[in-house]
């Protein structure tokens, strides 16, 4: 007969064990029971509002979601508005980090400043931006004026109302894609640059050949970043700017759910957005990682 | 170094962890248990607490709540809470066993929801109908409020009415006078049928003006296209769901009809129709100007009528012309506090004579008591009449959809118009326009109602 194998475990270990122990209930209980507790709602029917129990109806949530109009546009919207705004952060990002690892007088200056518009809080750069919007009384319809383009129905507009909140979630993130960008810059080794340019390597050679190689990782880890928060963090910039409309012209995942959950209470299909929300946020991170890879 | 070589050993410690924390959270939780039974409760303090919003006529009540302490040594604790998120929050107030919020004012349209739930008190409980019509409430408005023969409200704090804002010097003026008498074949004076309201707003959108300031935001409730087409399809025989026989109607000849009126008329608005909320819409009365051009009338609320005096243009009011959908904030308690006899002495007091009063004079509003509408010194008011009669005086308050499920009807009503508004055959071919956008709106209710 065989005998069970021994674990091994040292004293030091299992003391840690026990230390992280606490940690890991309370992060089950707000992490994973929550988790857990929504992936369960989603296939559920709680009609609280005709004072019934839940009831388990499996994928009935998610094909009634899947069929609807209204929700396949709110994708739409939303998968837009991640394909129009992540670039942009990027390519802006990426474009002042570079003239920021030049030598230029009061660099610390001019980050301090391009970074502001990230510590601001996303409410008031919202509403900042909604008054910037108006169409009699904001600031970029005056500016237009003086190069004699007729007033912009910013946020009226449903043609334009997304890409006017793109305007807005550019201006408080790309601070964000600079700085993990700049960091990333700074980390190349110099004598890589040093040695290019004795071989006569020109600017663009240089970037494409050393600064780009080796911030391949540091630019994977900012697109995740900025994907998933595009994804599922997109809500307050939209619900001050637009709330959603004109109709649902600008109207996202993450608003979409926290209205039909918490205006129609209709509880099972609000969880099951959000859990639609978190496997294309998933399948998203997971494309970068499989590009990354080859 | 030791080593602990016993699998049973080092999982008999982790299971000795696992007991110690289940120990502590049980007795916890039993302590909790223990302490919200009402045997060993001590009786409620005189202290409810009442979730609350803004504007002219909560601060005349703020005002006065001291003397209600007085009066009753109950103490009002106003926690101010977003109107748009008041009815989250008492969802979850009424799904809680410790309710931190005894009473809540809320709206006329939020109602049918929150009374589904079962969680607000019957006022008819404290004081039957019978009673309150001897106290002279209006009973078009309480029966607006009753779901199944209860009532959960009285709109003692807001009842507010659409009235019609029109540039008096403009409608005097003797140019334009001529103008519109050559063009449309009679004299130029404030509208009072469907038909001269868009001859006049026609005509002075063609002399360079704003023919009409309208609201028809599409994503917000309480003001826009959710206020403004619904009683305009039943002004024109159509609706859009009949609770009584639970009917779908909004794609009925009416309805269309209603809707391709609005569509005539939204060419003659402002461009930022869509948009527009309060803010924007006080602005433009105040500073008569919108989408960079003067305003010559404005579908607005009656509670602008005393910013005018500060007005840039002058203004005056009249009545409106099509019914308007009821726009009543008043208090109800939460049937789960345990205090809901304070909150009801409370309710009682704000919406007797006196403050019913108090809050129509501090903001012109249609009065929810006709012994205030009576008044001698609420009757001098001008605006009076043109309110009361706009409010149910003269064309019946459109009823609110008394389902559960209303707001999300509502919500599919204005995405549908919103549709309507954006055809490409808005104002080429309206009919055609309305009669989709409805269509589908019929398809819409049709599920939410199934499910």
């Amino acid at each position: 007969m065989k005998k069970p194998k021994k674990l091994i475990l040292t004293k030091e270990q299992l003391i840690g064990i026990l230390m992280v122990l606490p940690a890991i209930m309370v992060l089950s209980i707000v992490y994973f029971y929550p988790l857990f507790y929504n992936i369960d709602l989603s296939f559920s029917d709680w009609p609280i509002l005709e004072n019934l129990p839940k009831t388990y109806v499996g994928l009935e949530n998610y094909a009634s979601l899947f069929s609807s109009q209204v929700f396949q546009g709110v994708v739409f919207n939303t998968v837009k508005f991640t394909l129009v705004s992540v670039p942009i952060e990027f390519f802006l990002g990426l474009g002042l980090a570079l003239l920021l690892n030049r030598e230029i007088k009061g660099k610390n200056v001019f980050v301090t400043l391009l970074s502001l518009p990230m510590i601001i809080a996303p409410v008031i750069a919202a509403l900042a931006w909604r008054w910037m919007f108006n169409f009699d009384f904001g600031a970029l319809n005056y500016v237009l004026s003086f190069v004699g383009v007729k007033p912009v129905l910013w946020t009226g507009d449903p043609n334009i109302s997304l890409y006017s909140v793109v305007v807005a979630d550019v201006w408080t993130t790309t601070p964000f894609m600079m700085l993990l960008l700049y960091a990333g810059i700074q980390m190349i080794p110099t004598h890589l640059y040093e040695a290019a340019r004795v071989d006569g390597a020109s600017t663009i050679q240089i970037f494409w050949h050393i600064t780009l190689p080796s911030l391949k990782s540091v630019l994977i880890v900012a697109l995740m970043i900025r994907t998933i928060d595009a994804f599922t963090k997109l809500f307050d910039i939209v619900y001050i700017i637009t709330g959603g409309g004109p109709g649902y012209s600008s109207m996202v995942l993450p608003i979409y759910a926290y209205k039909v959950a918490l205006t129609f209470f209709d509880l099972g299909k609000g969880a099951a957005i959000s859990v639609i929300t978190l496997l294309f946020s998933a399948i998203m991170v997971a494309a970068i990682l499989l590009a990354r890879r080859k | 170094m030791k080593q602990l070589s016993s699998v049973k050993a080092v999982s008999r410690m982790i299971w000795a962890a696992i007991v110690v924390i289940i120990v502590v959270i049980a007795g916890v939780g039993a302590y909790w248990w223990y302490t919200t039974q009402p045997s060993t409760q001590p009786a409620p303090e005189k202290v409810i607490n009442i979730a609350w919003t803004e504007g002219p006529e909560f601060d005349f009540i703020n005002g006065k709540v001291n003397e209600f302490k007085t009066l009753t040594g109950i103490t009002v604790n106003f926690l101010k809470i977003p109107r748009a998120h008041i009815v989250e929050r008492l969802m979850l107030e009424m799904l809680s066993s410790t309710p931190s919020i005894d009473g809540s004012v809320i709206y006329v349209l939020e109602a049918p929801t929150l009374a589904s739930t079962g969680g607000l008190a019957d006022l008819y409980t404290y004081r039957p109908k019978s009673e309150w019509l001897t106290e002279t409430f209006y009973q078009d408005q309480l029966e607006i409020l009753e779901f199944n023969g209860s009532l959960y409200y009285v709109p003692s704090i807001w009842n507010g009415a659409l009235v019609n804002f029109y540039r008096t010097d403009l409608f005097a003026n003797a140019t334009l006078q001529q103008v519109f008498n050559s063009e449309f074949g009679y004299a130029l004076a404030v509208p009072t049928t469907p038909e001269t309201l868009l001859d006049v707003a026609k005509f002075f959108t063609e002399q360079g003006y704003i023919g009409i300031h309208l609201q028809m935001t599409t994503s917000e409730m309480g003001a826009g296209a959710y206020m403004f087409y619904p009683p305009l399809a039943a002004y024109f025989g159509g609706g859009i769901y009949n609770t009584t026989t639970s009917q779908i109607v909004c794609n009925s000849t009416g309805s269309v009809t209603a809707l391709e009126y609005l569509l005539n008329l939204s060419q003659y608005a402002q461009p930022t129709l869509f948009e527009d909320g309060t803010f924007e819409a006080e602005t433009a009365v105040m500073q008569g100007v919108s989408g960079g051009k003067q305003l010559a009338m404005a579908d607005q609320w009656s509670y602008m009528y005393n910013m005018l005096p500060e007005a840039t243009y002058s203004w005056n009011i009249s009545e409106r012309i099509f019914p308007q959908q009821p726009d009543m904030l008043g208090i109800a308690i939460l049937k789960n506090s345990p205090k809901k006899d304070y909150v009801w002495q409370f309710v009682n007091w704000t919406s007797s004579f006196e403050i019913a009063k108090g809050t129509t004079l501090a903001t012109p509003k249609a009065p929810c008591r006709s012994d205030v509408a009576n008044d001698p010194e609420v009757e001098a008011n001008y605006w009076l009449n043109v309110i009361v009669n706009s409010y149910g005086g003269h064309k019946p308050l459109t009823p609110v959809i008394k389902n559960p499920h209303s707001t999300e009807i509502y919500e599919s009503m204005m995405l549908r118009l919103n549709d309507a508004f954006n055809d490409p055959e808005a104002h080429t071919n309206p009919n055609a326009a309305a009669q989709r956008a409805l269509d589908n709106l019929y398809s819409d209710i049709q599920l939410i109602l199934v499910g």
